[in-house]
């Protein structure tokens, strides 16, 4: 058990694509659809174990030392401030984190401006940043109906396409920061295990750029 | 009286073989109240972990606050001697909101300060000390060191704006090398401090390992000499701990607030703990905001992480 190196991974498509990622840098060749309902899944050879976890508690898992290195988008550390090092952008899982709203919303200033998101945290940061006072409301999903219903007046959430936003007739206000995915690590795991991070970091550094050289 | 060390808690029992060890090395051991003026950490809110802070009105009206941290009451209340060595260490609890929650909680801290004149001697016996620390909790433990002295050159080179300047700091802090070259692509920091940067902190390792790389990134700067300087201590502290001294890594993201604290830094970490267990380091500025000529260093470690 503690030869292994444990990765958290979040499951779906940036799970996939980080898999992807640990195959083309030739550390580790996981099958994801072989592994059917497992959420553990080991590369005896890599001496790996890869841990699907929801992309939001990835960082979690690495913060306490659950899973040594992880990949999890810039959104939820932005979010979370994991206690983490954050090793590499991985240039894949693009989107934005944005303010959007009704087309032809004006804010006018006029009280605290109602914002619905996940990602309470970073929005008060933002706007507390613009010194712009805003009342949070916290959603776990399904954000973009809320102005619609009166339920807030923008939504503060991140935008890839952009096509979620024009069907319930949203835009884009302003861009807040960009989201990737990162690679990161726990601090004592860094330090106990540096050579091994060290070296799968630098070989998903060159994966990661040749796959972004490819697009 | 004698007493049965097993009906002690693991962590008290750490802080009394913590404490033992102190006052074996000749540190007197100090008790102070759990309480202080609120207004001792709204003045140097930088300096403490976290910016919460429990509060609570006295009945003669004051503001009064739940200590969050040690070091700042150790200081406040010892008489600024710089001719002479003071040493002092503590087991208290401290109340604050640690990285990992979003809530408050008790914390208990056993640790030593030095405060007056602190020769490179002492700086070096402090940090053996710390390594001391760790072996009793666990033989299996790192201390990695850093050097704030030579950070803070990077990072006042690289930007005049004090928001930059925090930014660094974090990403620092982060070993966020892509942020920092970021900055650098922008032009928003100037690309030579951005590559200093970036260089220093994919640094890791023994001091061996590491010290011609620490003298390169530094060579071309008129404080180079920082390098050789923190390369010396390090030895000093090796020699002190003679074969344990492959526990001692370099990494400079190791950090803490630069108007506090300056020169060495470190972080202990014990394996099987998913967090730093003991913090520490020079602290000249801190001494010099509150006005005391003196200088100090010192180091915490947090007992309540093994219950």
């Amino acid at each position: 058990m503690e030869d292994y190196l444990s990765v958290a991974l979040p499951k779906g498509r940036l799970g996939e694509k980080v898999l992807q990622l640990f195959k083309k840098a030739g550390i580790a060749d996981i099958d994801i659809e072989k592994a059917g309902r497992k959420l553990c899944i080991e590369d005896e050879a890599a001496k790996l174990r890869f841990i699907l976890v929801k992309p939001y508690d990835s960082a979690v898992f690495v913060e306490r030392g659950a899973a040594d290195v992880g990949v999890c988008g810039y959104d939820v550390l932005a979010e979370q401030h994991s206690d983490v090092y954050e090793l590499l952008d991985l240039g894949f899982g693009k989107c934005a984190m944005c303010v959007a709203a009704p087309k032809g919303f004006v804010d006018a200033n006029a009280g605290p401006l109602k914002v619905a998101t996940k990602y309470a945290n970073a929005a008060e940061e933002y706007f507390s940043s613009k010194g712009r006072d805003i009342d949070v409301i916290k959603l776990n999903g399904s954000i973009e109906p809320a102005p619609m219903l009166g339920l807030s007046d923008v939504i503060f959430d991140i935008v890839e396409t952009g096509s979620t936003l024009r069907e319930n007739r949203l835009e884009v206000v302003e861009k807040a920061f960009d989201v990737s995915a990162r690679f990161i690590a726990n601090k004592a795991s860094y330090n106990f295990r540096n050579k091994e991070i060290r070296t799968i970091a630098d070989r998903l550094a060159k994966a990661a750029a040749e796959m972004q050289e490819q697009n | 009286m004698e007493i049965d060390i097993g009906v002690l808690s693991k962590s008290e029992q750490l802080a009394l073989a913590l404490r033992t060890l102190y006052a074996k090395k000749g540190y007197s051991c100090y008790r102070m109240s759990r309480f202080e003026e609120l207004s001792l950490y709204t003045d140097n809110l930088d300096f403490l972990v976290s910016p919460d802070i429990l509060t609570f009105t006295d009945r003669n009206g004051r503001l009064k606050a739940l200590k969050p941290d040690v070091t700042l009451s150790i200081v406040k209340s010892r008489a600024d001697d710089p001719t002479v060595l003071d040493r002092i260490c503590y087991s208290e609890s401290v109340f604050r909101v640690p990285n990992e929650a979003d809530s408050f909680k008790e914390i208990s801290q056993t640790g030593v300060e030095c405060i007056g004149n602190v020769t490179e001697d002492d700086v070096a016996e402090v940090t053996c000390l710390a390594c001391e620390s760790l072996d009793i909790i666990s033989k299996d433990n790192l201390l990695v060191v850093s050097d704030l002295d030579i950070l803070n050159r990077l990072i006042t080179a690289a930007s005049e704006n004090v928001d930059v300047r925090k930014k660094l700091l974090a990403f620092a802090g982060q070993k966020n090398v892509a942020a920092i070259n970021k900055l650098a692509g922008s032009g928003e920091i100037p690309e030579i401090i951005g590559k200093g940067l970036s260089s220093l902190l994919l640094l890791s390792g023994e001091n061996g390992e590491v010290l011609e790389d620490l003298r390169k990134i530094c060579s071309g700067f008129s404080w180079g000499g920082l390098a050789e300087a923190f390369s010396a201590t390090v030895n000093k502290v090796e020699e002190k701990l003679g074969s344990d001294s492959s526990k001692l890594r370099i990494d400079f993201s190791v950090t803490g607030d630069l108007k506090y604290y300056n020169g060495i830094v470190f972080r202990g970490f014990v394996k099987g703990i998913h967090t730093g267990v003991l913090t520490g380091g020079r602290y000249d500025g801190l001494m010099a905001k509150l006005g005391k000529k003196s200088k100090a260093i010192g180091f915490a470690v947090r007992t309540d992480i093994l219950s």
